[in-house]
């Protein structure tokens, strides 16, 4: 394991959104593999997890997927935890084919994205068709939807992203206008930025959403551009990272990006099927192509179709099974794991960070620090 | 000449009618185990640990098998000695894809791919002139390839509410679109390709009368029954209004889906199985109050059985199952015998087949639409004496 | 200015090498002349490939595991889309001749991998078509020819390849079969994971020369230790091959009504042009017969749905929801992309039209070009009631046949059409009423030109 240590910048000082003040001192030990939750929805598992939510103790994924045998797109939200490897999920909300709710009967969310939970453990949940943000409580319970369809400001065209900030704004991506809006949690508009482009602070077709825990800046995948950036809540562009291509660090439509407590931005760098960290400064440090061992769930369903067992000895190579395919988002908790939504493969990988923050007193000296982003 | 049968002949009815074959496909792999439990066989419980249904649940046909606590209303036909269950239903070489395997189903032929369905050659043998377009007709998500031969009319209605041509259109356009679409299609000289040109016209006339006749269907028809709404409930629904309405149809076709029940099953089974049992029920309740019931018979079926062990939340694709043979003309009781679940016995983790279903084509194809199975299975298969003869029924 | 007849005979040449094309579409095409038009259909390389990732981005619930239906709807996508229509148009030639099918493959990426082959190389040599349709998995998998072995032969592949894919039955002995699967036995495909617990997998093309038949073959006429590939070298040498790619030709490209000569010809070509399908269609494009075929085939369910829907001007954005209508749409026809019924293809020409296909074209075409607020029903309909002064029905019906890309309507099928609307005199456009009258009737007539017998042709 690769021990880095790295120079943040002191406790917080100097210019608030600079992209580096404000994280601490730290050594990084890069990342453990821990756990691939959830497997086939045939197991009672996931089928097209896009996204999830953490809770207090258990994770709400959205999936999204379509019965071979209907055109009708079907969406749910399942509760897992880490504990049970995701085996005794639960369907918080599963609405029927269409997206259509019973509740109301009236309204008709066909395809969710992306989902984020406020501090009161309310889930809000995008759908890019209906263009409507969807709210249920973690009982399942439906809150009711809010959000305009246009091309205006603050109207929903394409809405994908969605995070929620520490103030209690939700932040949603109107991928199709190329902007970003904030609302309260109610649905009132509250303001926005984003224009179409490929300069700095322009954006095209963003679409996952991840605020900075530690300054409340927001990290925008500006998909079609193949970067993430991040913006001040006024909209002010104040750091760009990455470019096209496949290489160490470059993106090929980055769809997911979250930041951790210490600054740290991991990016789901989808259509490369993988995942890039980097550290505040944009200096990319780490890639992630996947692990995923079989899980009990996995094991299990293998026992009891032994010519599946059998076919499986004859594969020569079992590597692949353990890569991503279209990671499309990523999380952070507040202990140090890393949620990796694994799309393609319906699970989720899960990894720990290994690190240590260090006082200011216990560098030194500082020259035999590297920081990959100035070198 | 039309191979219709009617009273005094060897497979009429005794109140005049045609035979009428209804058969209903279980998309998804019908878990038979779980559906007649051989709750007398302790491997039975080891095998079936999670989804295994309690003996005190089943509903006991004898002292080894029971109908799925779902079946309430099928085990009513079955004490009323309307009801046949064939066990152990498959074909050599079994395959697990639910494609494939539907394939061989509606073609008839496990060792070939082919294009012609089973009930599409009935449908010839019954109305070789196609005096009738509606002597076949199916209802739900398109036309299966059951139904299927070429040259051989065979209507598809996904709901008998709204069929018809040129729906998407409403009032004075529809009507007017309708007058033209009749005039075109009639028969008309062209200056050229006139034999695809007729054959156009000839179908688009077909089409046109099938949708006509079908039309008329709903008028004629009221009733005291009240179906379910579901999709399979309306669809049988449906089938009595066109089946009352006396157009001469002979072969019904409709579907239920969603019996591929890898995880959850407990819970999906017995929803499945509380539609199919009530709708199954009106069904006969409403062809019996409008005295059209004694001539029909109905076949349910499914692609295949599933993995005698399960995994943990569901079962797997499997192959031995089992089917239904309902009315008043079948003499109820169990047929063929129920695969053992001896480790030995069993196939690759699967059930053992012990019966072609090309056995039960061929009983009913003979006995009861009185029409020669073997070039329409394909072979010549051991029949079920599952059947009464005309006139005894009941 | 672009003569009618022109623009009709381009017309005429976008519905066989591509899906159609409308009038606006048509105007531009035809400026540049029709030898430059087929130039530039035999030379795709010229046109840049679709973009893709807002359609698979929209479409995550369909997109997550390269299942056939998703590669059917892209297919679809791009028949309807793509600047490159005649390679999706030789896809779909290759895929009917050589028809591997979902029900046994079960793979959504090898079927993809099949799909995208033919689409990349169905324009090139014949013979280099055959080697890479000897190595996909899915066509390996399809016809068993992972149980082929050295030691055990299983002759379906080397069958299908003469019966099937290359010279037609009457041209080879029982020996040539068997000494064909010989030369193809170690041709084979690596193991695939189990679709459980994780999702699909492709598989790749392996020689295993262990398990190849190493002995001397005589095969039509010729000995020596062959192996697959020198097989397919002298399949391409016969004459019987040239011929049966010929019929394949004309029965797809120009017309249902065999034609001998024409069938010869192109025979001749394929054999004077080195096998270069892409260069056999250019000459079969340039050709006399094929200028007079128009509307002699009946539409497969993939060009009346992907025609009718490019016409209506839906699905152009990758955004938009409901693609998966499409598949299953063809699907009600009788046509379910990526499984045909059998190796034999689908049965066409008179054989598409059936009571229950026939109400399906008859409605979705109703349906889909009824929609008076989809974009291209919307641009046609403002186009046909465009002009200087008064119109007749009359007039007005032919600019509705023009606009839809110089569609074909019998006389009988004109009067039937004009005596329902029963419209006496002149529509007048200078007012906005009399506009809207016009555009009205034009709406109508679009809905009856899609239901007639003449639209089921190509």
């Amino acid at each position: 394991m690769v021990i880095e240590l790295e120079i943040q910048s002191g406790r917080p000082s100097g210019p608030k959104y600079d992209g580096v003040t404000g994280y601490p001192y730290m050594l990084r030990g890069g990342h453990k593999f821990e756990i691939a939750l959830g497997q086939r929805l045939a197991l009672g598992g996931f089928k097209g997890p896009m996204d999830l939510a953490i809770g207090r103790d258990e994770l709400y994924v959205v999936n999204r997927f379509s019965e071979n045998s209907s055109n009708v797109a079907r969406n749910r939200f399942v509760r897992v935890t880490i504990e049970d490897e995701g085996y005794e999920d639960d369907d918080i909300y599963a609405p029927g084919p269409g997206g259509g709710f019973e509740s109301n009967g009236n309204e008709t969310l066909p395809s969710w994205v992306m989902c984020d939970i406020d501090d009161e453990g309310i889930l809000y949940v995008t759908d890019e068709h209906a263009n409507k943000v969807a709210r249920f409580r973690t009982s399942g319970e439906y809150l009711g939807v809010w959000g305009e369809s246009g091309e205006g400001a603050g109207e929903l065209n394409g809405a994908s992203g969605v995070a929620v900030d520490g103030e209690g704004s939700v932040w949603v991506t109107s991928s199709r206008n190329h902007r970003v809006e904030r609302f309260t949690k109610s649905g009132d508009y509250l303001g926005g930025f984003g224009v179409y482009g490929e300069a700095p602070g322009e954006l095209n077709y963003p679409w996952g959403l991840g605020i900075d825990p530690v300054n409340g800046t927001i990290m925008v995948a500006d998909w079609r551009n193949d970067r993430v950036q991040r913006f001040s809540p006024e909209g002010e562009v104040l750091q760009v990272i990455g470019e096209s291509g496949s290489g160490p660090g470059q993106m090929n439509r980055p769809s997911g990006v979250a930041v951790d407590k210490y600054g740290d931005i991991y990016v789901a760098d989808r259509s490369n099927h993988r995942g890039l960290m980097f550290n505040p400064r944009g200096g990319f440090l780490e890639s992630f192509i996947g692990d995923a061992t079989l899980n009990e769930r996995g094991m299990r369903k293998l026992m009891t179709n032994l010519d599946m067992l059998r076919m499986r000895e004859n594969v020569v190579d079992l590597d692949t099974e353990k890569r991503f395919l279209n990671p499309t988002s990523v999380k952070v908790d507040d202990e140090d794991r890393v949620y990796w939504v694994d799309s393609g493969r319906y699970r989720v990988q899960v990894y720990s960070k290994v690190c240590k923050v260090l006082g200011p007193d216990e560098i030194d000296p500082p020259s035999m620090f590297k920081d990959p982003a100035l070198s | 000449m039309s191979a219709e049968k009617t009273v005094g002949q060897k497979n009429g009815r005794s109140n005049g009618k045609a035979p009428v074959l209804v058969v209903l496909q279980l998309s998804g792999g019908n878990d038979f185990m779980s559906t007649v439990v051989p709750y007398g066989d302790p491997l039975y419980y080891d095998f079936r640990q999670t989804v295994g249904i309690r003996e005190s649940d089943v509903l006991h046909l004898d002292s080894q098998l029971g109908f799925h606590p779902a079946l309430t209303e099928i085990k009513e036909l079955w004490d009323e000695g309307d009801a046949a269950v064939i066990s152990g239903t498959g074909y050599p070489e079994p395959d697990r894809s639910h494609f494939r395997s539907m394939d061989i189903w509606h073609t008839a032929n496990p060792f070939e791919y082919v294009a012609e369905g089973w009930l599409g050659r009935a449908i010839r043998a019954l109305d070789p002139s196609k005096r009738n377009v509606v002597t076949g007709v199916s209802f739900g998500p398109g036309l299966p390839r059951a139904m299927y031969l070429s040259g051989t009319p065979a209507v598809s209605v996904a709901h008998l509410e709204g069929y018809g041509l040129l729906t998407t259109l409403e009032g004075q356009r529809q009507r007017s679109a309708l007058n033209v679409f009749t005039r075109m299609y009639a028969p008309i000289e062209f200056e050229e390709q006139q034999m695809i040109m007729d054959h156009i016209g000839q179908t688009g006339r077909d089409a046109m009368e099938a949708v006509d006749l079908l039309k008329t269907a709903p008028a004629t028809y009221s009733s005291s029954v009240e179906y379910e709404q579901n999709p399979l409930a309306q669809s049988l629904r449906d089938i009595a209004q066109v089946h009352t309405a006396g157009l001469g149809t002979r072969v019904f076709y409709a579907q239920h889906g969603g019996y591929d029940v890898h995880g959850n099953q407990v819970q999906t089974q017995h929803k499945l199985w509380r539609e199919v049992s009530r709708a199954v029920r009106d069904f006969f309740d409403d062809l019996r109050r409008h005295d059209a019931s004694e001539e029909v018979v109905m076949l349910i079926f499914s692609e295949f059985g599933r993995r005698v062990r399960d995994n943990g939340n569901g079962t797997d694709h499997g192959s031995g199952g089992g089917a239904f043979v309902l009315g008043e003309r079948v003499k109820g009781g169990l047929y063929g015998e129920f695969p053992s679940l001896e480790p030995s016995q069993q196939l690759s983790g699967d059930l053992h087949y012990n019966n072609d279903f090309r056995s039960i084509y061929s009983t009913l194809l003979d006995r009861h639409l009185g029409i020669a199975p073997g070039e329409i299975v394909n072979g010549n298969f051991e029949q079920f004496d599952l059947l009464e003869p005309v006139g005894q029924a009941r | 200015m672009v003569s009618r007849e022109e623009v009709s005979l381009v017309a005429h040449l976008m519905r066989r090498a591509g899906f159609g094309a409308s009038g606006p579409e048509l105007e531009e095409l035809s400026s540049r002349g029709y030898e430059s038009v087929v130039d530039d259909l035999v030379s795709p390389e010229r046109f840049p490939r679709l973009e893709e990732d807002v359609l698979e981005r929209h479409h995550a619930e369909h997109a997550d595991e390269e299942s056939p239906r998703w590669v059917a709807m892209k297919w679809m996508h791009r028949m309807i889309n793509s600047p490159r229509p005649l390679e999706e148009k030789a896809a779909l030639f290759w895929h009917g001749l050589f028809a591997t099918g979902w029900a046994k493959v079960r793979n959504g990426p090898m079927m993809n991998r099949q799909y995208s082959m033919l689409r990349d190389h169905g324009l090139g040599n014949f013979g280099n078509l055959l080697k890479r349709l000897s190595r996909d998995p899915a066509m390996i998998y399809w016809l068993d020819q992972q149980t082929n072995h050295g030691d055990a032969v299983n002759e379906n592949y080397g069958r299908e390849l003469l019966e099937l894919f290359s010279m037609g039955r009457g041209n080879y002995t029982e020996d040539d079969v068997r000494n064909c699967a010989r030369a193809f036995t170690g041709w084979t495909m690596t193991h695939v994971l189990p679709r459980y617990p994780s999702g699909y997998w492709p598989s790749d093309f392996v020689y295993r020369d262990e398990d190849h038949d190493h002995g001397v073959k005589e095969f039509l006429g010729e000995e020596g230790n062959f192996n697959g590939d020198d097989v397919i070298e002298i399949i391409v040498r016969q004459p019987a091959t040239a011929r049966f790619l010929g019929e394949a030709i004309h029965s797809f490209f120009v017309s249902d009504e065999r034609d001998d000569d024409a069938i010869q010809l192109i025979a001749d070509a394929y054999e004077g042009l080195g096998y270069e399908t892409g260069e056999v269609l250019r000459f079969v494009f340039l050709s006399d017969f094929f200028r007079d075929a128009a509307f002699r085939k009946v539409k497969s369910p993939a060009e009346f749905v992907a025609g009718t829907v490019r016409l209506s001007g839906r699905y152009r954005d990758g955004y938009e929801f409901g693609l998966a209508d499409l598949p299953s749409a063809t699907l009600s026809m009788g046509q379910e992309l990526l499984n045909p019924p059998t190796v034999e293809g689908w049965h066409t020409g008179r054989e598409w039209i059936d009571s229950s296909f026939l109400v399906s074209r008859v409605n979705f075409a109703a349906e889909r070009l009824g929609e008076v607020n989809a974009p291209g029903v919307a641009n046609l309909v403002e186009r046909a009631s465009q002009g200087e002064g008064a119109v007749s029905a009359e007039d007005l019906l032919d600019t509705c046949l023009y606009e839809m890309g110089c569609l074909w309507l019998g006389k009988p099928s004109r009067e039937i059409i004009l005596k329902e609307l029963g419209i006496e005199g002149k529509l007048c456009r200078e007012t906005a009423a009399g506009k809207d009258a016009a555009k009205r009737v034009a709406g109508q007539l679009v809905g009856m030109i899609a239901s007639s017998r003449e639209y089921q042709f190509t």
